[in-house]
């Protein structure tokens, strides 16, 4: 084939070009550290990726969803716990009260540490997570429970909104409890028991301890259904996190560039390319024949 | 019968032939590097023969030469070559534009970064379950608020660039038509000067040179086809219309509309190119920027109805003071748009939403995020106005089409311009210059222009001596 000098040059700067245009794309992959730059660079694998962040974004958004309930359910269970310690204050204080040796005098002092007991018992209900009240249903910035001046009523003055919350794609749970049908028994046992101690009455304090050991036992079993949902979110978390690890190393798998052979690559094309600048510069400069006439 | 002053007329020949070999090698290695210019040759050849025959000799002898002459410059040109060369290069022009054009919106889209549309959306729709989380809480509504103000801007300025790339393309094709109408008259005008020297049984080789550029170019452009004629005139025609004949350029005209300038031929008749860069700069302007711009536009659309249908329901579907989560009317939270066209450049948050509008959760009900987790769902629900995917993935989707159609241009505009590159170093092969070959071509001549000059030397001496050294007996 005849070659022309035209041929010569142009041959070169397109393999000049070809290598540093391979050159660069090296480069990039070792800089970033991913296999690609642009979703032209490879469409389904940059399709793939993006589908993994935006599982990995929702998963996120679960894992604090999770971690929000799980907050407001360790709240619930510290109440519940604290409830129960109360409970079993309050009725270890009715069987000493129901003891037919005491005297009047030492009713009344029980009654006034049952009566303690009382407001450290609304106390407890009125806890908040985050400035959010537990046990209001909806009304989260309403205090739920007061005690009137007199000590003798306890008002709900929240509503029977149960709050629930996704806690997984599909996966509902409530974390609320009606403040009103969990607690109201248990106060108004409390009072009638403390009334009946103070007023040294005892066929309404024999009542009242009943209706306390059935108000107590609705709040051991709303402690129970509350475990149960921390179990729940639990695991959700658990697999959550899982599941977060493995599409991050799908992710890696399917974006990052294995960067011991990103390097050695780039290395080799740098060698390609100082080759053919070598070649491409002997082509250009070549002597010809006008050179060796004389 | 030969005479001295024929002799010497052999040798002044020879020089002058020799001359002019040299000086077509001048030009040669002078134009080494012009673009397209082809090789030329003094074609070299034998004189008239006279006859000797005549006078002292009894009957024919045969044919005494008469040195040397060039018989004509000869021009390197194979017209199949640049036939195959045009239809290849037209098709690799075209992909490259394609390749190009996309690139820059793949790059303005900056789909596949943290601050795509996608990657917004993500983070739009973590921001309602953040805010179903606590719905009271002032700071994930901020938080919102601001999520959504950028997922907005995010259309908002695809949607702006993409118009502006759309109008650039529209400049780029008045120009582009600009070019072709200038070359057509150049081709036009060369027609006639090469007919005209044609005539006069010359060759007029530059000028064809200065034609096969315009025609390479038109090519490129356009995928003009030409057609030499007898007279040494081309006819030039796109896709079936005749762009020059003879001295006739045929132009074309391009009407003042922006983004949606029509080129059309000045007879009326519509222009449709079928390769070329026109045809890419047409093809990036009316199909695949509109393509994308609608599939934002949807994508907007779905999302702005898909939210305010749960933040402001139709009261219909919903009363609202009966059904709890909405105990209280809401608001749009985007602006409502009436038709997804345009969708993406006007999507905005309702101006007339505060912090405190967003139904998080009802006045009535403050703790109750019911509506907020609402929204967030909305992320995995099919949508009906997208065939039924989810926004993210109707989104998704698009990108990756685009990121595939820049793969499709770009193995397109290698492969027809490895085959381009390859027809023109096969043409470049037969017209190129090569210096090795016209230093050898210069030794050569120089050295029979000095052999020449030795003939002539011979025949002066000869001369000499009949005029000087005759005669002389006695003196």
């Amino acid at each position: 084939m005849r070659i022309s000098n035209r041929m010569m040059i142009d041959t070169a700067i397109r393999q000049m070009n070809d290598s540093k245009e391979q050159l660069a794309a090296l480069q990039e992959i070792a800089g970033s550290g991913k296999l690609f730059q642009n979703i032209s660079d490879d469409p389904s694998r940059a399709s793939f990726a993006q589908g993994l962040r935006s599982s990995l974004k929702t998963n996120e958004g679960f894992i604090n969803t999770g971690q929000n309930a799980s907050d407001w359910l360790s709240g619930n269970e510290q109440v519940f716990g604290q409830m129960i310690d109360i409970g079993t204050k309050v009725q270890n204080l009715l069987l000493q009260g129901s003891s037919d040796t005491l005297s009047s005098t030492e009713r009344a002092a029980l009654g006034t540490q049952v009566n303690d007991l009382l407001k450290e018992a609304v106390d407890q209900a009125n806890s908040n997570v985050n400035g959010r009240f537990l046990f209001s249903g909806f009304q989260v910035k309403t205090i739920p429970f007061t005690l009137n001046a007199g000590g003798t009523a306890v008002t709900y003055n929240g509503d029977s909104g149960i709050i629930q919350q996704d806690i997984n794609l599909g996966q509902k749970i409530d974390l609320g409890f009606d403040g009103s049908a969990t607690f109201s028994s248990f106060f108004q046992s409390l009072i009638d028991a403390r009334d009946a101690l103070l007023t040294n009455n005892m066929p309404n304090l024999a009542t009242a301890q009943g209706a306390f050991t059935n108000a107590l036992a609705a709040v051991q079993t709303a402690r129970t259904v509350n475990g149960t949902r921390q179990q729940q979110v639990t695991a959700t978390l658990d697999s959550l996190g899982k599941a977060q690890t493995q599409i991050k190393a799908l992710l890696s798998k399917k974006e990052d560039a294995n960067m011991a052979e990103a390097i050695s690559n780039l290395n080799s094309q740098q060698t390609i390319y100082q080759t053919v600048i070598e070649v491409s510069s002997r082509a250009i400069s070549s002597l010809n024949l006008f050179d060796s006439l004389r | 019968m030969p005479s001295l002053f024929s002799g010497l007329n052999v040798a002044l020949r020879a020089l002058l032939a020799q001359q002019e070999s040299i000086q077509v090698i001048e030009h040669n290695v002078a134009n080494a590097n012009t673009p397209g210019y082809r090789r030329q040759q003094a074609v070299l050849s034998t004189g008239v023969p006279t006859m000797l025959s005549i006078g002292y000799a009894p009957g024919a002898i045969g044919q005494l030469g008469t040195g040397v002459m060039v018989e004509q410059v000869k021009r390197f040109s194979l017209d199949f070559m640049d036939v195959r060369y045009r239809d290849q290069v037209s098709a690799s022009k075209q992909w490259a534009l394609e390749r190009d054009s996309l690139q820059q919106v793949e790059t303005s889209l900056s789909e596949n970064s943290t601050n795509g549309v996608g990657a917004l959306l993500d983070d739009f729709w973590n921001q309602w379950q953040a805010l179903s989380n606590d719905p009271t809480n002032q700071t994930f509504r901020s938080a919102l608020m601001d999520s959504s103000q950028k997922l907005v801007n995010a259309f908002n300025s695809r949607s702006t660039s993409l118009s502006n790339m759309r109008s650039d393309q529209n400049l780029s094709l008045v120009q582009h038509v600009q070019e072709v109408n200038e070359l057509a008259s150049q081709v036009a005008e060369l027609n006639g000067e090469i007919s005209h020297v044609l005539a006069t049984n010359d060759q007029p080789n530059d000028q064809m040179d200065k034609r096969d550029i315009a025609l390479d170019r038109l090519a490129e452009l356009t995928g003009a086809t030409s057609h030499k004629q007898e007279n040494g005139e081309v006819i030039v025609s796109i896709n079936g219309h005749v762009l020059v004949s003879g001295q006739q350029a045929y132009k074309l005209v391009t009407t003042n509309s922006v983004p949606t300038a029509t080129v059309s031929w000045e007879d009326g008749q519509a222009f449709s190119p079928v390769t070329g860069e026109l045809a890419g700069t047409l093809d990036v302007r009316d199909k695949v920027i509109p393509g994308l711009q609608k599939g934002l536009d949807d994508t907007a659309f779905a999302l702005i109805k898909a939210v305010n249908a749960i933040h402001n329901p139709d009261p219909a579907t919903v009363p609202p003071p009966s059904n709890p989560p909405y105990a209280a009317p809401g608001m749009d939270f985007f602006k409502d748009v009436g038709s997804s066209n345009g969708a993406a450049g006007t999507i905005q948050l309702n101006p007339n939403l505060k912090n405190s509008d967003i139904l998080g959760a009802s006045a009535v009900n403050p703790g109750d995020g019911t509506i907020a987790q609402l929204i967030s769902n909305v992320r995995t629900q099919a949508q009906a106005s997208l065939g039924n995917a989810t926004i993210n993935d109707y989104y998704t989707n698009q990108s990756a089409g685009l990121g595939l159609a820049i793969q499709n241009a770009t193995s397109n505009a290698t492969n027809h311009d490895l085959v381009a590159s390859a027809l023109s170093s096969q043409r470049d092969s037969f017209t190129g210059v090569n210096l090795d070959e016209e230093a050898a071509s210069l030794v050569s001549a120089q050295k029979a222009y000095q052999a020449a000059t030795r003939v002539f030397n011979a025949m002066d001496d000869m001369m000499d001596r009949i005029i000087n050294g005759l005669g002389l007996v006695g003196r």
